[in-house]
């Protein structure tokens, strides 16, 4: 009797058990979704088309803005209020960047630009590209992919200058992902 | 004895179910939904011909070739991407190649987003137009790329990668070129 009546019990406690996972997950009414978020990626983008003016020659970076439709999801990328710096905790972020370049003006030799990441203190990740009116072209649309690792809470930021003299770059239409991976 | 097996038999069951069913629904949820495709058809987009010029319509790109997808997010229908709520990433890469039937010249087209009748993200870029008759110029070639984060707020939306040629008497044709759009996060 006692063996039926512990038998009877443990039947009672698995149906209760279930019968109540599935009221909670009923009352939650969100279950999947939750999961959802759970597996959705750490992410943060956003864009401008505000104008910014490169003067050259110069040997010093401008930091690029990023104020317009901002999309963020999860922790670990915060912009500053300028939307120019983004701090990042500790992970592995796999960074992208867009934007119109335009030269500003007539000249006839090339102008050169500079487009780069600075990591805290450092520029990394230095390129170059041209615009030039008479033989070349006026505009340029450049992109740059770039995985960085970052071991410490860290700002990140896009810039860019022209070193060319007695030119000026112009930089309208730009946009900004940054994606971590771990 | 047999209700010692029953509830034995039960348990294991509410524990199978409990257990093992829910965590497959999460890893397939895990998956990242994304869409791929490429094309290598010649697209050609001609500048104004008339005079004063009047600026073309964008014109979507296609992208008809080697299809990759995975989840239930992304569809497509050659030129349009059809896509549910929710934020995504979109990656682009074209070969574009100016050329003019009439003088060599700078040839500026814009790249842009459009998602359902908004047109965004317009880029513009430029390449020095090759005169068909006397090609000696070797910088009518040239890539563009580009990165955006987009979001869908309503149950679907159609998305086009759209070009327009605004020199006029000349023409911009693309080539070799992907799309890739990845879902980072449901609404």
């Amino acid at each position: 009797m006692k063996s039926k009546l512990l038998a009877f019990a443990l039947c009672m406690t698995a149906l209760s058990s279930a019968n109540i996972e599935a009221k909670i997950a009923a009352k939650n009414a969100k279950p999947f979704q939750i999961s959802k978020e759970k597996s959705a990626i750490t992410f943060f983008g956003a864009e401008d088309t505000s104008e910014i003016d490169l003067v050259g020659p110069t040997s010093a970076f401008t930091q690029l803005t990023f104020t317009q439709d901002q999309f963020s999801f999860g922790k670990g990328i915060t912009p500053n209020l300028a939307s120019s710096e983004f701090l990042l905790e500790k992970g592995t972020y796999y960074i992208s960047f867009t934007g119109t370049f335009q030269l500003s003006g007539s000249s006839a030799t090339a102008a050169y630009y500079d487009i780069a990441l600075q990591l805290g203190p450092n520029f990394i990740f230095v390129n170059t590209d041209s615009v030039n009116f008479t033989v070349d072209n006026p505009f340029s649309v450049s992109s740059l992919y770039k995985v960085i690792e970052v071991k410490k809470p860290t700002n990140l930021s896009i810039v860019a200058r022209c070193t060319s003299t007695g030119d000026t770059v112009l930089l309208t239409t730009r946009s900004i992902s940054i994606e971590k991976f771990s | 004895m047999k209700f010692k097996f029953s509830a034995l038999v039960f348990s294991v069951a509410s524990l199978t179910f409990l257990g093992y069913v829910c965590p497959d629904l999460h890893a397939k949820n895990a998956k990242t939904s994304f869409f791929s495709a490429s094309d290598n058809a010649a697209q050609t987009f001609s500048g104004p011909t008339t005079t004063p010029p009047v600026t073309p319509i964008f014109i979507p790109l296609t992208f008809t070739q080697h299809l990759h997808h995975q989840g239930h997010s992304i569809k497509s229908n050659g030129d349009q991407f059809r896509l549910k709520q929710g934020t995504y990433l979109v990656s682009f890469t074209a070969t574009f190649t100016a050329g003019s039937l009439v003088t060599v010249a700078p040839t500026y087209f814009d790249i842009a987003l459009q998602v359902g009748s908004k047109l965004f993200f317009v880029n513009t870029d430029s390449h020095y137009a090759l005169n068909l008759e006397n090609p000696t110029f070797s910088t009518s070639t040239g890539i563009a790329s580009f990165n955006k984060i987009i979001e869908i707020d309503d149950d679907h939306k159609d998305l086009s990668v759209v070009v327009r040629n605004t020199s006029s008497f000349q023409n911009v044709t693309a080539t070799t070129r992907s799309i890739t759009i990845k879902k980072l996060k449901s609404k």
